[in-house]
């Protein structure tokens, strides 16, 4: 089973949920693996404080070229194909830009001097720890222009045996999509704001081109603000999309206080306010 | 000489564009013949590294000298590989940069 965490605005509550939600099913008997798939920058082991240790390197590629071969402007193709534009023709010179390179090797393909070599290139490290919840973590190498490879090979870790939680990074863009596109279920959780519900209808917008069974999480319910106008576009949104809401965690400044210090602690005090609405979630998603 | 400008509109009495990279055209002039032509600028729609692109276009369309208001370290480098001189000007119209470059009162 693959359960997806995400939300479009950054700051509404998907790790955390994640993370309250992994835990309660690992009391609960079952064995569930975390991905933090935030690999620009995790931090769900702020709330598991585990020790990692490094379990793989992921490689990328990039090219060298042999300039005695290369025609340079005589030809030119590399530079014409690269849709990164990570490769300059000058008249006697290549120059390629790593930071631009996503190391696809279209460059090597189209080169018809076969003046192009692909050379390996560490694009990010894949992290573990703990037990159960097991945590799983991507860390993209900074200056790493593309995170999708990385989020893949993080996946390779997802184990059929376990409840796999995975926490996608914020937005709607290529991370995103390549954490949730193939899992049983996305949970989106949004928050009672204008913003949020925005970025909830593109992640709407998402699960449903790509076939996926979503349900939304309101967390944050009834934040200073929340308006009845939200609440009916909440409602607009979900019967649009025909989407189940399937729990409400209220506000409660307490949780919000000890949030801003991390740690289990925080942890242990969101699985004694909501270990009702955790396992209503449960139930309803099949995993008790 | 042949000359590259920045531009946002195709029009000699239009100013230079302050953009290098995301400018919309570039003006290819030619100083001898006083032949020029708007090109528009293909490296608008790159998600980064617009200025590299840019500086490639104008290399591959033969420019010796580019006039920019100013130009981002990775697109310089360009320029400085192949060969094209570069001259920074404050903003003013396309036309009068040519007749100042024509009077010989630009320099890199």
């Amino acid at each position: 089973m693959r359960i997806a965490i995400a939300s479009g605005k950054g700051g509404t509550g998907k790790t955390t949920f994640a993370v309250s939600l992994s835990i309660f099913l690992a009391r609960n008997g079952l064995s569930v693996n975390y991905f933090d798939c935030d690999v620009d920058a995790p931090n769900a082991n702020v709330f598991f404080n585990y020790q990692l240790e490094q379990v793989s390197e992921v490689d990328g590629y990039e090219p060298v070229v042999d300039e005695s071969r290369c025609t340079h402007l005589n030809c030119a193709e590399c530079a014409k194909t690269c849709r990164h534009g990570a490769i300059t023709v000058l008249r006697d010179q290549l120059m390629i830009w790593s930071e631009l390179c996503i190391g696809c090797g279209t460059c090597q393909e189209v080169c018809p001097q076969k003046a192009i070599d692909m050379r390996r290139r560490i694009i990010g490290w894949i992290e573990s720890g703990g037990e159960n919840p097991k945590l799983f973590q991507g860390r993209l190498r900074v200056g790493e222009p593309t995170t999708t490879k990385l989020i893949r090979k993080l996946k390779e870790y997802i184990s059929p045996q376990a409840i796999n939680i995975i926490d996608s990074p914020p937005g709607t863009g290529c991370s995103m999509l390549e954490s949730i596109r193939d899992v049983d279920h996305v949970i989106l959780v949004a928050e009672p704001t204008k913003f949020s519900l925005l970025d909830l209808q593109r992640a709407l917008e998402v699960t449903a081109n790509f076939n996926l069974n979503a349900s939304v999480v309101l967390n944050k319910a009834g934040l200073e603000g929340e308006t009845d106008i939200i609440k009916r576009e909440l409602s607009e949104l979900l019967n649009h999309y025909k989407v189940k809401l399937i729990a409400e965690l209220p506000y409660d400044r307490e949780i919000a206080v000890r949030y801003t210090r991390g740690g289990p602690e925080l942890m242990k005090l969101l699985l004694e306010a909501h270990s009702d609405r955790l396992s209503n979630i449960s139930y309803q998603l099949g995993l008790l | 000489m042949r000359v590259a400008i920045p531009m946002d509109t195709p029009q000699l009495d239009s100013y230079i564009s302050p953009r290098f990279g995301r400018c919309s055209y570039f003006l290819i002039y030619d100083l001898q013949t006083d032949k020029y032509q708007f090109i528009s600028n293909s490296a608008t729609r790159m998600p980064g590294g617009a200025g590299i692109a840019a500086g490639q276009l104008l290399v591959s369309q033969g420019v010796d000298t580019v006039v920019a208001v100013e130009v981002g370290p990775k697109a310089g480098m360009v320029l400085q590989n192949a060969g094209i001189r570069l001259i920074t000007v404050p903003p003013m119209p396309a036309r009068q940069i040519i007749e100042e470059l024509k009077a010989g009162r630009l320099y890199s």
